[in-house]
């Protein structure tokens, strides 16, 4: 182990392979490395079926990788549930339990006593803007709402790393813009290592220190984009053409994989 | 910020519960008249004031008692052991795959048996009283339990249950956080389908073997005619299979909310 590693979260040549359905392996992700500092906001980019949910999901040891290595604070995470919180692409909130319920489910799962977790809870539903609406059920609120309550899950545990995995996705164009905001000042206020996926190659720059851009499958690191544009943003900075320089060259990475991809999938709609 | 109870549906409910008391006064009124006045053969029909008074008059006498207790035990004990081992084996089965693919088949045949075709077969084994009426009430109840808890918790979405993996659930803390949860309604639609076979259990069952109970009663006065006694058979099974089944229905809103709406 490098006794001077500096980083948080250390991907080393992780590379991954799911059984194919035919018996031919599939292999999804290859030689990823990667290293993101303590307090830093990364997103990664890349077309459909790049890899980017499963790269997160080994990040989170949900599964392990076929080879290489994930390191946080420079040790190997033998199980999920530790200093690291996932914030799933489609909002999957436990029906049964009301908001409050759904806030305190990692801190339940891990003993913390019921006032004390409430209590916890309480604050991140505050801080992403939900307070009032403990009582409430996930069905009666808008997607909006539940990808809050998602959050604010995921913050309860007070983990060290945020994983997200398109987390906006579902929702409108404004909603959308607005949780970006918030979502900086919470970063800003919490100081989490946060690594985000999304699609939106506006909103990977928006919000990243750095932006990482995958090929298609299999996906690999093909380059990584770092933002110089001062903090703190607002939206008025999605006009300049600074920022749109960085959205173009970001396309322009990957814009051949996307279109093979969608011209592959269309193919294999036809 | 204050923010009231999330919003209900009263309305709806009452308007709900208006039409059913509309259709039950008119179903009453309907029922008597045709018995008055309509068919007025005593031997195929009874208008509802006389199945009441003869009720009436079977509880003063005890007998109405002595065969709700022995059908009611019965039926407490067979219907309730099966949705406790119901569930846990519907449980043991989903998650044991390879438990059900050696369990499956019989459990299809079972369950696909009428019990009209097994019934006398458990009154030879258990003799004619209790046992072999909760064995016949048992097994009638504990297939569809067991299937639906199966079900439930193989339907489970895989999101929840990954969800619940990454805050660092255990196997067991999966089980009681995420599949029991989501499997109560459908364990609860598989007790709605349990109270009706299992009625009808007892009265399969005591068709074949018994001294008293309301399927009993039910025979016993088909066989000399007696239409009111007949009815107040009729009645008790469907005034309990409805109390039990709106109950359950009532407990499905409260544990899953969400189905709801
Ligand atoms: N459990 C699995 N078993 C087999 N193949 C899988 C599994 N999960 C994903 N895959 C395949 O791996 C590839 C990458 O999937 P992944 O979900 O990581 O992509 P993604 O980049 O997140 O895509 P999207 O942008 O559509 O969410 C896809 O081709 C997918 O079909
Ligand atoms: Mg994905």
């Amino acid at each position: 182990m490098d006794p001077n590693n500096q980083s948080k979260l250390r991907l080393s040549r992780v590379s991954h392979q799911y059984p194919g359905a035919s018996g031919e392996p599939l292999v999804v992700l290859k030689d990823i490395s990667l290293d993101i500092a303590n307090g830093e906001f990364v997103t990664i980019v890349g077309g459909s079926g790049s890899g980017k949910t499963t790269l997160l999901r080994i990040v989170d040891r949900l599964i392990p990788p076929s080879s290489g290595q994930v390191l946080i604070d420079g040790k190997v995470v033998e199980r999920p549930g530790g200093q690291i919180s996932f914030v799933f692409q489609q909002d999957c909130l436990m029906p049964w339990r009301r908001v409050l319920g759904n806030a305190t489910y990692g801190l339940d799962l891990r003993g913390v006593a019921k006032s004390d977790a409430q209590e916890r809870a309480r604050k991140y539903l505050d801080l992403v803007g939900l307070s009032g609406f403990e009582r409430y059920y996930p069905h009666q609120l808008s997607g909006g709402m539940r990808q809050r309550v998602n959050l604010a899950r995921a913050l309860a545990v007070e983990p060290d790393i945020l994983l997200m995995d398109e987390p906006f996705a579902a929702l409108d164009a404004q909603t959308r813009e607005l949780m970006q905001i918030e979502l900086l000042r919470i970063w800003k206020q919490t100081g989490k290592t946060i690594l985000f996926v999304t699609h939106q190659l506006d909103e990977a720059v928006f919000l990243a220190d750095r932006v990482v851009a995958l090929s298609a499958r299999p996906g690999s690191i093909r380059e990584v984009l770092d933002i110089d544009i001062p903090r703190p943003r607002d939206i008025e900075i999605k006009r300049t053409t600074h920022f749109q320089d960085y959205v173009s060259r970001l396309w322009h990475l990957i814009e051949a994989d996307v279109r093979r991809s969608f011209r592959a999938e269309t193919a294999a709609e036809a | 910020m204050q923010i009231s109870e999330p919003p209900g549906a009263l309305s709806v409910a009452t308007r709900k519960l208006a039409s059913v008391a509309v259709s039950i006064v008119g179903v009453v009124i309907v029922w008597e008249l045709l018995g008055r006045y309509v068919i007025q053969n005593d031997l195929i029909f009874a208008p509802l004031s006389h199945i009441f008074a003869k009720m009436y008059q079977m509880a003063g006498t005890g007998e109405l008692w002595r065969h709700l207790k022995a059908s009611g035990s019965a039926f407490i004990i067979g219907y309730m052991s099966a949705v406790i081992m119901g569930v846990g084996f519907g449980l043991l089965i989903a998650l044991r795959p390879r438990l059900s693919f050696f369990m499956e088949p019989w459990l299809i045949a079972l369950y696909a048996t009428p019990m009209i075709a097994l019934a006398p077969i458990f009154v030879v084994l258990l003799g004619i009283g209790i046992y072999s009426k909760i064995a016949i009430i048992f097994i009638e109840a504990f297939f569809p339990v067991t299937a639906n808890a199966a079900l439930g918790v193989r339907s489970t979405s895989k999101e929840l249950i990954e969800a619940s993996r990454s805050f660092g659930a255990t196997e067991g803390q999966v089980m009681r956080t995420v599949l029991i949860p989501y499997s109560l309604p459908f364990i609860i639609a598989g007790m709605r389908i349990a109270v009706a076979r299992g009625l009808a259990g007892v009265v399969i069952a005591e068709i074949f073997g018994s001294v008293a109970g309301v399927g009993n009663m039910i025979w016993f006065s088909a066989e000399s005619y007696d239409m009111p006694k007949l009815f107040s058979g009729v009645f008790i099974l469907a005034g309990t299979s409805i109390v039990l089944m709106s109950t359950l229905a009532r407990l499905e809103r409260v544990v899953a909310p969400w189905r709801a709406s």
